[in-house]
């Protein structure tokens, strides 16, 4: 065995470093990307944990509500005083008005019933305790808190809250225990009344958090309260929160770790490409040791050992540089997360080991199974084939209709996965018809090389003579070896395109949906400095306030609820002026019917709209009834319509302002949207209106400029990862086909020689090199083509739909893809130059008598 | 040592031949220790005989009986220990593992029965075809009659019943031709195993002790 190994594997390694590099580096690279994003991810899902955590303390169970819980609530609960106790919360953001512009978490808590709940230790002052907060504008500021924003016991700061500026004084300094942790450290701590006069929101709070012994039994106690609680309310663990926080940020989740694995996947085919570059090599050596008794598990050993050598070099390496991308990934992440999930989340990196044991687990396990097919054709050479030159070929010759009807059952198979639907948000499917597209690729590159060979054979001759001839031979000859050359350069090829054109796609559809649906003028919401989001909601007379500026024609109104479905599925309320869509118009509807009419129906019927992607998400249509959490209990309604949205993936119900109003007693608004009159400038409007709001409201007001430009920097940031991804798998992938071309050339030698002995000159085995280049080329280009039409297509048909309930318009970048394609080609046909010009060098003599 | 062979009414035909068996209906019979020279011209079926007789091939239809084992009826995992300690090849074209030094490749066939002595075996047999200081060298640095002489001591590392020499010297010049055939009747009296050996080289065949004669695949 070790004989064998040596002479069939490691020592033939040896003499090739640059190809057994790149290998290792394909792979390397795969799960450096693996591990990075798993690791990134890992952050966001522990950052979301470990904020609720932080601010839950030793709280067993949550009572909460879709817009809060009213405070007579707690008189119901009292009975909980006999095994437990309960402490009322607020729980909202703002935003530093000391021009960080960073958001911090408003912790509001009942001082005396805290104890139980929540642990406190203040640093400063000395011996000072939570009675500090009973003084009215008194916060409790965590050390870091205070080192950051240069604030100490007795100064002032001043914060954006619910569109107004207000000022509060540090009473005092936590030391990083409790509460003191969330939000990475951007909390502050103040009394309940303080924090529901700055909320808005007397006599209710955001939840009450309840706790009792480890003995007393969870679900009984959850029964209880549940029974005691009016309608509208409802209890479970805090950890559901931090659940369905995770929950918004699923799919972008998935699809970044999807993508992650597809630069391991192209690392995979590598070795695959690698090893059958291999076997195929030592087709004769492999016969001979068969011949002199090897059995075919030790041959098939040989060469999983090796997959599993490289896989494991390529792992260790794809570790280190997993731990240097994750550090780069996740300011990233953390800015797609919080422009367009989460405005106020807080991330840092993760110190879980787990990111890194997954994928050095996915590295081995996938280098072993990608070197399953080329091992096991290893093991299967029978030993007569070293008698017989030349019968490998033949015997894929043979095959190749086998191959291609193998193929053809892939890309059927692929057709018939693509139509299956999601498996718990996840397009599962999607990624298996991928991987069918892929087989499908690899099976059928074989046939591909025939047809290209038959149909080229004559012109080539008339264009180019005996060259022209000799390619086409040369390219049918070398049928295994050209095989996976294409089929490699083929799938990266394809897959880039693919890319380029979903990317194209979302980007024109996004463009065109916003130039469609932002067509307000400015843009306000409560004041969060530069900080992208909304944090926050301003007043119902802050509206009025708007109406009353002159130059404003519309003022439009909008406010959005997080809310989750009886499962925790978190998704989006939204309540938004049917009337004002009825007076000036609205987005297009899926239905293609009149807007205003919609509208206009819908306020008098008590309809709602629902977002495309709750439709898709959901499983819900025009004419459906959907159930929306209210605090006096859910509350069905049925669908009007359903609207485009690219805004949020979790889906959104929206429901007539008025309707909304009368239903959650709220009439804060999140942003409202303002039309100037005619001849009005935008931004002489937004002067007037900051001018105007003076010392009574704190607004940040986006111009339709402005906001279109921010749209365009979050998509082309959130997908600069995507663009990294691929670029990286992409180089390695073309520099693996490059290698793969030069070996296939070099190692033509004798056959070469004997060409040049019988009369051939050396420009025109030179040509005839360059024209198979060609060839080989224009087979992948073709692949590519056929291949990347099929990723696109299950990209844009069936991954994005299923796991963002976008529908996207098709945009082909053709002149990207056409300078792409043509780089490739003429990289293939350049690299062919140097091994051809090695390759009919020397003494032909002595070509030919070389073993 | 040797092993007695038998072919019975054994076609072999090459898928993608349908018509033109490489083998038809042949038997033939060779005893134990005997060294049989199979002669005829290119394509007559000569390796294919060699390739039933030493398991490297299955016939398509009769028996080839091996020291009393039909080979036609024993699962492949038998096959393989059956060529790995029962037959020893020489082909036409050395195929010599290049990756692996001369003494390896001779070591080769003992080593993949884990045997102890497959060092110590190869050195003894590369003194006894001559090539005792090559042992470090790799198989590009040989001539070709110098590598066929390795393919020899490699043939008979595992101290073979059978020994199976498909156009030793077709791949030679005639003086190491020569050499060689001069090397193989030499061994085969030394350690008196069956030989079989295709050739179409009629003084090759003259120094087996019988020439069988096969023409399209027949016994002629």
């Amino acid at each position: 065995m070790r004989l064998l190994f040596a002479g069939l594997v490691w020592r033939p390694a040896r003499t090739h470093p640059l190809r057994m590099f790149l290998s290792f580096a394909g792979v390397a690279i795969g799960v450096g990307a693996v591990c990075a994003i798993h690791r990134a991810n890992r952050s966001v899902t522990d950052s979301f944990r470990e904020g609720v955590e932080a601010v839950s303390g030793a709280a067993r169970l949550t009572v909460e509500g879709v817009d809060g819980v009213p405070e007579s609530a707690g008189s119901r609960l009292r009975w909980i005083w006999g095994v437990g106790a309960f402490a009322p919360v607020v729980d909202r953001f703002a935003v530093c008005g000391d021009g960080t512009d960073e958001p911090v978490e408003i912790l509001g808590v009942d001082v005396t019933a805290e104890e139980p709940v929540r642990r406190y230790r203040l640093a400063a002052p000395a011996g000072g305790d939570l009675r500090s907060l009973f003084s009215a504008d008194a916060v409790l500021a965590p050390a870091s808190f205070a080192r950051r924003h240069r604030v100490s016991v007795g100064s002032e700061m001043p914060i954006f809250v619910r569109g107004r500026r207000a000022d509060v004084r540090i009473a005092g300094v936590l030391e990083p225990v409790g509460p003191a942790r969330a939000s990475g450290g951007q909390v502050l701590v103040t009394g309940l009344r303080h924090a529901q006069k700055l909320f808005g929101m007397p006599g209710r709070v955001d939840r009450l958090d309840v706790t009792f012994p480890e003995s007393v039994p969870e679900e009984e106690i959850a029964r209880r309260i549940a029974a005691s609680l009016p309608a509208g309310l409802s209890v479970r663990r805090p950890a559901a929160r931090a659940a369905s926080a995770d929950k918004m940020v699923r799919a972008y989740r998935l699809n970044l770790a999807a993508l992650g694995s597809i630069a391991l996947l192209v690392g995979a085919f590598l070795i695959y490409n690698t090893l059958s570059m291999s076997v195929l090599r030592r087709w004769p050596e492999i016969g001979a040791v068969r011949a002199l008794g090897a059995s075919r598990r030790s041959i098939l050993a040989c060469f999983l050992a090796e997959g599993a050598a490289l896989g494991a070099i390529g792992t260790a390496a794809g570790l280190g540089l997993g731990w240097a991308l994750s550090r780069a990934l996740l300011p990233t992440v953390g800015a797609t997360v919080v422009s367009v999930y989460r405005a106020t989340a807080t991330l840092s990196v993760s110190s879980s080991w787990e990111p890194f044991v997954t994928a050095a687990l996915v590295g081995l396990v996938s280098s072993v199974a990608a070197s399953v097919v080329p091992a096991v054709e290893a093991s299967r050479i029978p030993p007569a084939a070293t008698m017989r030159p030349g019968s490998i070929e033949r015997r894929r010759r043979r095959r190749a209709g086998w191959f291609a009807a193998i193929a053809a059952g892939c890309a059927a198979l692929g057709a018939g996965l693509s139509r299956l639907p999601a498996v718990g948000g996840f397009p599962l499917f999607g990624f298996a018809a991928v991987g069918c597209a892929i087989a499908a690729l690899a099976w059928g590159a074989p046939a591909a090389i025939i047809v290209i060979e038959r149909a080229s054979r004559r012109p080539l001759h008339r264009l180019f003579g005996v060259p022209g001839r000799l390619a086409a031979a040369f390219f049918g000859g070398n049928l295994s070896r050209n095989a996976v050359a294409i089929a490699a350069l083929a799938l990266a090829l394809g897959m880039s395109g693919a890319m380029a054109v979903m990317i194209a796609s979302l980007r024109r559809t996004v463009i065109t949906w916003v130039d469609q649906s932002v067509a307000s003028d400015l843009f306000v919401k409560s004041a969060t400095g530069d900080r992208r989001g909304i944090i926050g909601t301003i007043p119902a007379e802050a509206v009025d306030f708007l109406r009353s500026v002159p130059g404003v024609a519309v003022a439009d109104p909008f406010r959005t609820i997080d809310a989750h479905d009886a499962r925790g599925t978190p998704f989006t309320i939204g309540a938004g002026d049917f009337g004002t869509a009825v007076r000036i118009g609205a987005l297009p509807l899926e239905s293609g019917r009149d807007p205003a009419e919609v509208f206009g129906r819908a306020r008098r019927e008590g309809q709602v709209f629902v977002s495309e992607p709750f439709a898709r998400r959901f499983g819900k249509k025009r004419g459906d009834r959907v159930r929306v959490p209210t605090p006096s209990g859910p509350r069905e309604f049925p669908i009007a319509d359903v609207y485009p949205d690219y805004s949020n993936d979790r889906g959104t119900v929206v429901i007539d302002r008025p309707l909304f109003v009368s239903l959650f007693h709220d009439t804060d608004v999140s942003t409202v949207a303002i039309r100037a009159a005619p001849g009005v400038s935008p931004e002489a409007l937004r002067d007037r209106i900051l001018a105007g709001a003076g010392g009574r409201f704190a607004f940040s007001i986006l111009t339709n400029r402005t906001l279109r430009a921010e749209v365009r920097k979050i998509f082309d940031r959130t997908f600069a990862v995507t663009w990294a991804l691929e670029a990286i798998a992409l180089l390695v992938a073309g520099l693996g086909v490059v290698n793969a071309l030069f070996a296939l050339i070099v190692e033509r030698r004798r056959e070469l020689a004997l060409l040049r002995v019988l009369g051939t000159s050396r420009r025109q085995l030179r040509r005839s090199i360059a024209i198979e280049a060609g060839l080989i080329g224009a087979g992948a280009l073709g692949l590519a083509a056929l291949a990347g039409t099929a990723f696109a297509a299950i990209l844009i048909g069936v991954i994005n739909p299923q796991s963002f309930g976008w529908s996207i318009r098709v945009e082909i970048p053709w002149r990207e893809i056409a300078a792409g394609f043509a780089l490739a080609l003429t990289t293939t046909v350049a690299a062919s130059l140097v091994p051809a010009r090695i390759a009919v060098g020397g003494d032909a003599a002595a070509g030919i008598r070389e073993e | 040592m040797g092993v007695e062979i038998a072919f019975e009414e054994v076609s072999k035909t090459y898928p993608g031949a349908r018509d033109t068996p490489a083998l038809d209906r042949v038997s033939l019979e060779i005893a134990a220790g005997e060294f049989v020279a199979v002669a005829g011209p290119s394509g007559c079926g000569k390796s294919t005989l060699l390739h039933l007789a030493g398991g490297i091939d299955v016939a398509t239809s009769g028996r080839v009986v091996v020291g009393g084992r039909d080979l036609t009826a024993i699962p492949e995992e038998e096959l393989t220990l059956f060529r790995r300690r029962r037959v020893g090849t020489v082909f036409q074209f050395f195929n010599l593992i290049p990756a692996l030094s001369v003494r390896e490749n001779v070591e080769l066939p003992l080593a993949l029965d884990g045997n102890r002595e497959a060092s110590a075996r190869a050195r003894e047999l590369l003194a006894r075809v001559g090539l005792a200081e090559k042992g470090d060298a790799f198989p590009y640095e040989l001539s070709g009659g110098q590598m066929q002489r390795v393919a020899l001591a490699r043939a008979l590392s595992a101290r073979p019943e059978l020994l199976l020499a498909d156009e030793p010297t077709g791949n030679l010049d005639s003086l190491s031709g020569a050499a060689v055939l001069d090397l193989l009747a030499s061994l085969h009296e030394e350690h008196g195993g069956t030989v079989l050996m295709a050739t179409h080289s009629e003084e090759a065949a003259r120094r087996a002790g019988r020439v069988v004669r096969l023409k399209d695949g027949r016994v002629a």
